[in-house]
């Protein structure tokens, strides 16, 4: 299963560039993370995708199939289901209910419900009405109804807000499991040290374009990376100064002997360093420090 | 079947549906305990009613009228001889003889009371008409005279008519009157409220309602079914009701229990007798149509206009409209409002003639009706279905 999107486009009167000549190409058994402050056109693109919003120029090509007509629009609809909003979801009725309204509408006949309930470990309120539920709660209920839904593409947008240490494990553990599976899942998160730990690929986007494309399956650059209160002991070197406190030196900038040198001399000052690449949290630091 | 559920739960957990259903239930209560419409019909007075006016034209009889005397002491007189046989016929429990001396008091009350040719005659209607600030009492009291004697004609011919259908009390007569007393009204008026926002109300839940991957045709389908259901039990609980106020008094009467139908060409006067069993399934049936109508112009209107006021405000035009372009006692001068939408919205008053009685003709029949109601409900299907095919349609903005 292959989605594409070509070319796509869109705008406002406020804000003429939301989205601006977007393409990418995304594939099944795959989690895709887009990165972006709020605000910047994460959830428009995903309204595209739905077809939830008409783009100004291109296209979003499911399997080969683009939104047309109502019959064909139905047809892609099929293939995805998007996060709900937390208030969005009915007061009155139970996450039983919502959840099984979902996979008889998508014709879920694989997942159990009840497996998605043991799973999420939602037992114990899952047949109460959703308005007992606090937000973590409804938050789980969400993300059980995706998975109710089980469709191929699956796009979570701040699905892990409002939840624990515990749950955010759990469901990063249910992601990967999902995507082992074969589904293609686009994600939104803030919580970017944890989208590190699942997804394969990150978008990072500004300005209505994806700016930098990581994916976690190519060896990433290292860099030598040391908080900004070591400056004065720190060898003359062109370290780059990161607007979260840190300095970073990029290691394939350096010669073989200057690496040496370097890591020696700040051991033998104690000065704590990591070699590792940038993570998210950094470069989201870098990217968008300036807008703020 | 699962988006049908989770509609219907919807529907009946959404809390000014609730407070609708709850009203409408206290008002039935209400109803019952101080207007019953199983109480006997104004045409049929009481024994005490009777025993006094019969005393009064007794003692006329025997009083001095001068000019009048020749005219009117004669007709007393025989009135007189009409009530004392109804009350004979009360005492004895001699229903037959009750309903042939009834028919004889409904006529020559339809002969002499209000006559325009007979100015100073004595006899009335009853008074009721003349409290109930009614713009042509006299109109009216004569229209419901003439079918009480219609409807007890056939009585006339049975050996031991039950009393209870005699006086129109019983279950299915009941059911009837109650609908021609506005229950229809109310049931519309529920209708009106259940579907007024059954497309708006899920712009509070947009992530879910707009991304389904159902139609809009589909969703809209399964909406109607939703209130269809909902209405259908809530008719089945008021039915029920009404049933436990009047069965064990009253019975449940017999289907065969006719009513008439009220019919004018030019000058002739048409009352049909028109069987219970007949009537009931025709008046159930106006009032489906009318409850499609009404559901699918509210959804219409949601889907154009994403808001509820604009299908309040012309389903009340509809069914409070009439007012707007008729007026009782005009002749019947522009021939095509019989045809005007807004006459149709009380199903029991076509049924029994009532507004053929109204608009002095006989052109509002059922099958009138089904003609007008349909075309407007076929014009709503096609621009409906118009609306949810478009390229983008969604059932939310």
């Amino acid at each position: 299963m292959e989605l594409q999107l070509q070319s796509l486009a869109l705008g406002f009167k406020n804000k003429p560039h939301v989205i601006d000549n977007i393409s990418l190409t995304m594939t099944g058994g795959s989690i895709v993370g887009i990165v972006a402050p709020n605000g910047t056109g994460k959830t428009t693109l995903l309204r595209l995708i739905l077809n939830d919003l008409k783009p100004q120029s291109g296209k979003v090509v499911l399997d080969g199939q683009t939104y047309g007509s109502q019959k064909k629009s139905l047809a892609m609809h099929r293939q995805m289901c998007l996060f709900p909003v937390q208030d969005d979801l009915y007061p009155d009725l139970s996450g039983k209910a919502h959840l099984d309204y979902y996979a008889r509408l998508w014709h879920n006949r694989k997942k159990s419900v009840k497996q998605i309930i043991t799973a999420l470990d939602m037992q114990d309120y899952v047949n109460q009405p959703v308005r007992t539920y606090s937000m973590g709660m409804k938050q789980r209920l969400c993300f059980g109804m995706v998975m109710a839904a089980n469709t191929p593409i699956m796009l979570l947008d701040e699905f892990m807000n409002g939840l624990d240490t515990i749950n955010v494990a759990r469901m990063s553990r249910i992601l990967r499991g999902l995507r082992a599976e074969g589904k293609l899942i686009i994600t939104v998160s803030h919580l970017l040290n944890n989208l590190q730990g699942y997804a394969d690929l990150i978008y990072f986007m500004r300005d209505g374009k994806i700016i930098k494309t990581i994916d976690q399956h190519e060896q990433q650059p290292l860099y030598i990376q040391v908080t900004a209160d070591n400056a004065n002991r720190l060898p003359r070197m062109p370290w780059q100064h990161y607007p979260n406190g840190l300095l970073v030196l990029p290691v394939n900038e350096l010669p073989g002997q200057h690496f040496n040198q370097l890591l020696l001399g700040l051991a033998a000052h104690h000065i704590t360093f990591k070699l590792a690449p940038l993570d998210l949290d950094t470069y989201f630091n870098e990217f968008y420090d300036a807008e703020r | 079947m699962r988006y049908f559920k989770f509609q219907l739960h919807q529907l009946l957990t959404n809390r000014k549906n609730l407070a609708v259903i709850g009203i409408a239930l206290v008002a039935l209560l209400c109803q019952f305990i101080f207007f019953p419409p199983n109480k006997v019909p104004a045409e049929l007075p009481t024994r005490n009613a009777l025993t006094r006016d019969r005393d009064k034209n007794m003692a006329f009889v025997n009083e001095p009228h001068g000019s009048m005397t020749a005219k009117w002491v004669p007709a007393t007189r025989e009135f007189a001889n009409i009530e004392t046989r109804m009350l004979k016929a009360q005492k004895q429990q001699h229903t037959q003889s009750y309903v042939k001396a009834t028919l004889h008091y409904l006529a020559f009350l339809g002969q002499n009371a209000a006559n325009p040719d007979a100015q100073s005659s004595p006899f009335h209607y009853p008074l009721s008409y003349y409290f109930e600030n009614r713009q042509y009492p006299d109109a009216d009291a004569a229209f419901a005279n003439a079918t009480m004697y219609r409807s007890l004609e056939p009585l006339a011919k049975q050996a031991h008519p039950d009393i209870a259908t005699v006086k129109q009390q019983t279950f299915w007569q009941t059911l009837f009157r109650g609908a021609s007393g506005g229950w229809l009204t109310a049931l519309l008026i529920v209708t009106i409220l259940f579907a007024n926002d059954l497309l708006t109300s899920e712009q509070r839940h947009r992530s879910i309602a707009r991304l389904l991957p159902v139609s809009p045709w589909y969703a809209i389908n399964y909406k109607t079914l939703t209130v269809f259901t909902a209405l259908s039990g809530f008719l089945v609980v008021v039915v029920a009701i009404i049933a436990a106020f009047v069965i064990p008094q009253h019975g449940l009467g017999s289907l065969s229990a006719a009513i008439a139908y009220y019919a004018k060409d030019g000058m002739s006067i048409k009352l049909d007798p028109l069987a219970l069993g007949i009537a009931l399934p025709m008046l159930l049936g106006l009032t489906v149509l009318l409850m499609w109508l009404f559901i699918r112009l509210n959804l219409l209107c949601q889907l154009l206009f994403h808001n509820e006021l604009v299908g309040l405000v012309i389903s009340a035009f509809l069914l409070f409209g009439e007012p707007l372009y008729f007026m009782h006692g005009l002749a019947f001068s522009v021939p095509q409002t019989a045809y005007y939408l807004p006459g149709y919205m009380n199903p029991a008053a076509i049924i029994s003639g009532l507004q053929n009685f109204r608009y002095d003709t006989s052109r509002m029949s059922p099958l009138a009706a089904v003609v007008v109601i349909g075309s407007v409900i076929l014009i709503l299907e096609l621009v409906l279905f118009i609306v949810t095919h478009r390229r983008r349609a969604a059932i939310i903005k």
